[in-house]
């Protein structure tokens, strides 16, 4: 034996595990980008909001809670309604949590967090922008949010991981899905907060846009945003809410013709 | 490269067997352990496909391969026992397996660009040019760097210097 003998090596042997290694890592480095880009984003909105109220105050903002908190601080700053997103409504106009009350006295502030809506909450209307369209052509497809229960109650945004879905679905008239955006297209989407919905308040959840491309293989949440998949045929598809939690919703059905 | 399909792109398809002889060999060479030696190559090439987009270019692309699997068998090195523990071999066996252990620790002790740059060179037979593409750096200091090295590894290996290095 000398040092640079070596065995036969059988690299056929070995390619199943190093393909699936190989996928085990991809997916981690997709988390890890997605964390970073999170994080960087956190940062900036938290220097953001802390730089616009920064009179001497403190406020603290829980968020992602799945039942109602209460954090109390002190001093305080009066909540500037502008600092947060905030979306078309029905009866009660929606904001992005926290659903905060404060007051600009001396006094220490209260800071409300809603619980988390249920499905029993929420119905969901979906809606594209044409009934029919032609081969190619963009479909714009809307999905709003509305909670009919009496309590007040926030939603995820689309795409923020498994708290929040994909937006919307598209299926064929067998109830397969041809297409779903995957979730990391929108990982910005991810860090913004949720959106308070009071009761009978409504909520444009997401406006989607798709090419009429299938999925590249299997519509995966994980997917590469850029690829695709071969055209769909002409036929009669349904547009539905791809949501956490599912929210009950009247879908879009629409024709593509050839 | 990776779809969520498992897809793999044609070239890696057609290059991945004499990347993981390759590999397997280096670390084999290192460590006298087939099985670590497998289970390296194939971390190796796992990291290769999920970057193939970016590897599968590089003029240097078999040095980025291979310096990959010398640092992972460094890294595994580091972490387990001494291979002769325990373990008996005959004397032709012993002293090739106390090379191994004693080239490994004397690897160990060198700079990783040092380390890089002397298993590159020396033991996949990479000329020094490629050398320096693969580390990034210019063909001189990847020349001092196995100077260097060399030296280093002399002086821990004495006689048993030549066996290794010719």
């Amino acid at each position: 034996m000398t040092f640079n003998d070596e065995p036969d090596w059988r690299p056929e042997d070995h390619r199943e595990r190093v393909r699936r290694r190989a996928l085990q890592l991809a997916h981690r480095r997709r988390g890890r980008t997605v964390a970073a880009a999170a994080t960087t984003l956190a940062v900036g909105i938290g220097l953001f909001v802390w730089a616009r109220n920064d009179t001497g105050g403190t406020r603290i903002a829980v968020v992602g809670s799945p039942s109602a908190t209460t954090t109390t601080v002190q001093p305080t700053s009066t909540v500037d309604p502008s600092s947060f997103t905030t979306a078309t409504s029905a009866a009660t106009p929606p904001t992005s949590a926290p659903d905060s009350t404060a007051t600009s006295a001396a006094g220490p502030t209260t800071t409300t967090v809603p619980p988390d809506c249920t499905s029993d909450q929420l119905d969901g209307t979906t809606t594209t922008d044409k009934p029919a369209y032609a081969t190619g052509e963009t479909v714009t497809i809307a999905v709003v949010i509305h909670n009919h229960s009496g309590t007040t109650c926030q939603i995820r945004n689309p795409y923020s991981g498994r708290f929040g879905g994909s937006a919307v679905d598209v299926t064929d008239t067998t109830g397969n899905v041809v297409w779903r955006r995957p979730t990391n297209e929108a990982g910005v989407a991810a860090v913004l907060p949720p959106t308070v919905l009071a009761p009978d308040a409504s909520y444009t959840w997401s406006t989607d846009t798709w090419d009429q491309h299938r999925c590249p293989s299997t519509c995966s949440y994980y997917g590469d945003p850029t690829a695709e998949g071969p055209s769909v045929a002409a036929g009669t598809y349904q547009a539905l809410p791809n949501a956490q939690p599912p929210v009950p919703a009247t879908p879009a059905t629409f024709q593509i013709t050839g | 490269v990776v779809g969520d399909d498992g897809s793999v792109a044609a070239d890696f398809e057609q290059l991945y067997p004499e990347l993981f002889r390759r590999a397997a060999g280096l670390v084999y060479r290192m460590l006298g352990d087939r099985t670590v030696a497998e289970d390296v190559a194939a971390e190796t090439l796992a990291r290769a496909y999920v970057r193939w987009k970016r590897v599968g270019s590089l003029p240097y692309r078999d040095a980025w391969v291979l310096r990959v699997a010398t640092n992972l068998a460094i890294d595994v090195a580091r972490r387990r026992p001494p291979s002769t523990a325990g373990q008996v071999y005959s004397e032709d066996v012993t002293d090739v397996v106390l090379l191994r252990a004693a080239l490994v620790a004397a690897l160990q002790s060198l700079s990783r660009r040092q380390r890089e740059a002397v298993v590159l060179r020396y033991l996949t037979g990479l000329p020094e040019p490629d050398v320096a593409a693969a580390l990034g750096i210019s063909v001189g200091a990847a020349h001092s760097h196995i100077h260097r090295g060399l030296a280093s590894l002399r002086g821990q290996l004495g006689p048993s210097f030549r066996e290794v290095f010719g």
